[in-house]
């Protein structure tokens, strides 16, 4: 506090709504109280810390990832991890781990605060970049395929990334900056693109596909973009704050929209989203018989039931997608190209890449760019019938 | 793509003049096309033309909730139209069931002149289909219900019943519950929660064993969308199913229709002129986004959506509708005071631990005197509140939902009138439920 606070006395009404007894410096965007920054920090931090304590988050010992992009969000993740950690004996290896995905002018710069970060925070730091494990650098994939698509090959790619960095360092757990915000979004997404593989899912901290080596989890879940901002912003801490050079999907880009439009009438709504999609339950499948195809389980939560009834080979499972496309699903299929866990015979990023390279002779010989970005808008079409 | 202006290819002789779905009709294939898509929906035999009928045979009974919307009067009109093909049938077909309207005047903007309407069907012609109106006057729902005061900590998320049955209320009017709260998606809120009683209460005064919802899909996926977005989701399944509770049946025959498609029905048939709530265009477009409520963000939203990407508003519906909340324990959940909805988790648990509320205490003098200066000017105000409070405060329920829309308006006390659940409503007149 400023020295001439003890000369001019704070007004009781300026106080603090939690402590009574500082000067309330912020509005708190969750639920508009008014705190002061001491009190701030302690709910922000508690927050996040009674997310990990009640979703057993991680056990003594682990090795935790964190995916850093020297963005605000995981600069901020980085931070609080440190210091609840230390704070709560949580007995973690905390690990910076980040993507390169080669986008000149966005990503360089942040790799440079990332690199800071690991001087500040004192932890390792392992770089994985797109150019190493898929020969493309985004900036090329864009090039190829034109700005429209560039987030669905991204979001792809990136996760494939994460999780190869991850094994790269024998990590099993990967902590991201994803906040209450991206979760609603996600939450309407599903909605609007009627994912019902994903619906139910859409809220959980944690996400671990059976038989795949890495967990991810998002200790951020219930923490508003807004509050990150100010956390960093009070905290000073160091980050890049320029946004992606390419934009959302349009489609995408219009539930944000809404979000934000919302959010100004009803702050909660981002976290009434949350609450709606946790309860979010699908009606009880109906079970197709007689399909002349091998005893495959749908998907990996039946996996009991079907046990069960396995005792001949007349009862089936096979998942039909909303687009008629049938898929033939096993525990822990490997892409055939790849070997990464992938729910079909070759994994979301191979199907990617395949199409790029198709589309790479084209950029080389002639000027079709039209077609090829059409190409591109099809292949992505295709791609949401697939999930992983 | 067939194009406007060629012959139609339905009944290949007028020209085509609709464009709908990729698709081009001429007028009366439209409404043709629109009225079949509610045939759909009540296809069901007990909506029949009966030929033969017992001596004892009691008709079947069927509200339509009539909202002040552009849906209610489509779904009117095309009723009204398959009552009309079954007295058509020959002197000895039997209609196959009675349509009571249920008409509430809850919305400030409602203009509705039943003798207009009457005239525009026909007043013997309506009677010889068996079509009866029933107009209720929402201040009385006001009037005839006891209230309770109920007192909310918002902050502690929790909520206390000061009184039961209070002689004194000062809520006289319709308008006056609604105003209770400051904020209109919250005033949207209630009026949603009232409506709903109102007309289950009408059915079930009418005898009446389904009702029929005039949502079309659009308003549908708006529902969805806004259950979603204000804490609801649990309760997507009601609007998104027929099945009601019980025996008791909640249609919906406009849910393949989309809203654009109820604006050309409406056009073509003139229907327009019955009201003028039916020719003001987007009012709402020029409100300030502020002033706008949940409901209208959302409509917007899909009329921006509809161009670049048509079948949003289909696939909403779609997921929506493989949503359940079947919890088995459902009977034994505890209800919510307000919406009488089940509540299934505690919202105050949930609450609690995504906000935390201590705090960091006092770290030096001066923050200790500044404490004391608060306690003190609290103390003053507590005086005053202690004296008005009575002994026998009972904590109660709130749905989520609930507890977030009062919190929005900063709603601290409120009148609610005391009302049974819609299973209680039902269970005085329901003999034997078959679910
Ligand atoms: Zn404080
Ligand atoms: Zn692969
Ligand atoms: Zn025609
Ligand atoms: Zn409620």
């Amino acid at each position: 506090m400023e020295n001439n606070t003890r000369k001019k006395e704070v007004k009781v009404g300026q106080l603090c709504q939690l402590c009574h007894c500082r000067k309330a410096v912020m509005k708190r965007p969750k639920n508009l109280q008014k705190l002061c920054k001491e009190c701030f920090y302690h709910v922000f931090e508690t927050e996040i810390h009674l997310t990990i304590i009640k979703e057993k988050l991680f056990y003594k010992g682990e090795t935790i990832a964190i995916g850093a992009s020297g963005g605000k969000d995981s600069t901020v993740l980085a931070s609080i991890m440190k210091t609840l950690n230390e704070r709560y004996n949580y007995g973690l290896n905390l690990v910076l781990l980040s993507v390169d995905e080669g986008i000149v002018g966005y990503r360089d710069d942040s790799l440079a605060t990332v690199k800071r970060n690991q001087q500040q925070y004192q932890m390792p730091l392992e770089i994985v970049s797109y150019k190493d494990l898929y020969n493309w650098t985004m900036d090329e994939i864009v090039s190829c395929t034109g700005v429209k698509s560039s987030c669905t090959y991204c979001g792809v790619l990136r996760r494939q990334a994460l999780d190869r960095g991850a094994i790269k360092l024998d990590i099993h757990h990967v902590v991201t900056g994803h906040n209450a915000d991206d979760m609603a979004e996600t939450v309407l997404m599903n909605l609007l693109r009627g994912d019902a593989a994903r619906i139910e899912s859409s809220v959980n901290v944690t996400t671990n596909s059976i038989g795949s080596p890495v967990k991810r989890s998002k200790p951020f879940k219930y923490t508003y973009q807004k509050e990150i901002v100010l956390y960093a912003h009070y905290k000073k801490l160091d980050y890049f704050s320029t946004e992606c050079t390419y934009a959302p999907e349009a489609f995408r880009g219009t539930a944000r929209v809404l979000l934000k439009n919302l959010e100004s009438v009803r702050p909660s709504c981002i976290i009434d989203i949350i609450h709606s999609g946790g309860h979010f339950k699908l009606k009880p499948k109906r079970i197709r018989t007689n399909t002349p195809k091998k005893n495959i389980p749908q998907n990996t939560n039946n996996n009991n039931k079907n046990k069960h009834n396995n005792n001949n080979n007349t009862d089936k499972e096979i998942e039909i997608r909303p687009d008629g496309s049938v898929s033939i699903v096993k525990d822990g299929n490997r892409c055939e190209r790849c070997g990464y866990l992938s729910m079909n015979k070759i994994c979301k990023a191979c199907i990617l890449l395949q199409g790029l390279e198709a589309n790479r002779p084209k950029m080389i010989i002639g000027e079709s760019l039209t077609s090829s970005s059409d190409g591109a808008a099809k292949l992505s079409k295709t791609l949401e019938g697939l999930s992983f | 793509m067939a194009e406007l202006g060629d012959i139609c290819k339905r009944c290949k002789k007028k020209v085509t003049t609709v464009t709908s779905r990729k698709d081009t009709f001429c007028e009366n294939c439209f409404i043709r096309f629109i009225r079949g898509k509610q045939r759909k929906q009540m296809q069901d035999d007990k909506f029949k033309v009966k030929f033969k009928v017992k001596p004892d045979h009691t008709k079947l009974r069927v509200l339509l909730d009539f909202e002040n919307n552009e849906e209610s009067y489509v779904l009117l009109d095309s009723v009204i139209s398959m009552l009309m093909e079954q007295s058509n049938q020959g002197p000895k077909a039997v209609l196959g069931f009675e349509l009571i309207v249920s008409v509430i005047n809850d919305s400030p903007d409602f203009q509705f002149d039943l003798a207009k309407l009457k005239n525009f069907y026909g007043i013997e012609e309506l009677q010889k289909l068996g079509v009866s109106f029933i107009e209720i006057d929402c201040n009385s729902f006001v009037t005839d219900n006891k209230f309770e005061q109920l007192s909310l900590d918002i902050k502690k998320f929790q909520t206390l019943k000061i009184k039961d049955d209070i002689e004194d209320t000062n809520i006289k009017s319709y308008s006056e519950l609604l105003h209770q709260a400051k904020d209109k998606t919250t005033r949207e809120d209630f009026s949603i929660i009232v409506h709903e009683d109102i007309t289950i209460k009408t059915a079930v005064d009418n005898k009446c064993s389904i009702i029929l919802k005039s949502d079309s899909m659009t308003r549908m996926a708006v529902t969805i969308l806004s259950d979603t977005i204000r804490g609801r989701g649990a309760e997507i399944p009601r609007h998104c199913d027929n099945k009601y509770i019980g025996t008791f049946e909640m249609m919906h025959p406009l849910s393949d229709i989309l809203n654009s498609e109820i604006k050309t029905y409406i056009k073509i048939l003139g229907i327009d002129k019955l009201s003028p709530s039916l020719s003001v265009e987007n009012v709402n477009s020029n409100l300030s986004t502020k002033s706008k409520t949940v409901n209208d963000m959302i409509s917007e939203y899909f009329q921006t959506l509809e161009i670049e990407y048509p079948e949003t508003v289909s696939t909403v519906v779609k997921i929506g509708g493989k949503l359940s909340n079947n919890d088995e324990n459902i009977a034994n959940l505890h209800r919510c005071e307000i919406c009488k909805f089940p509540i299934y988790h505690d919202p105050k648990q949930w609450l609690e631990q995504i906000t935390v509320l201590d705090h960091v205490p006092p770290q030096n003098e001066e923050e200790k005197a500044n404490y004391q200066r608060y306690l003190e000017s609290i103390n003053n105000d507590k005086e005053i509140e202690s004296s008005n409070q009575t002994v026998d405060d009972t904590s109660v329920n709130l749905c989520y939902g609930c507890m977030v829309t009062l919190g929005v308006s900063e709603v601290n006390n409120l009148q609610w009138p005391q009302r049974p659940t819609r299973e209680e409503i039902l269970s005085e007149y329901i003999l034997d439920d078959d679910e």
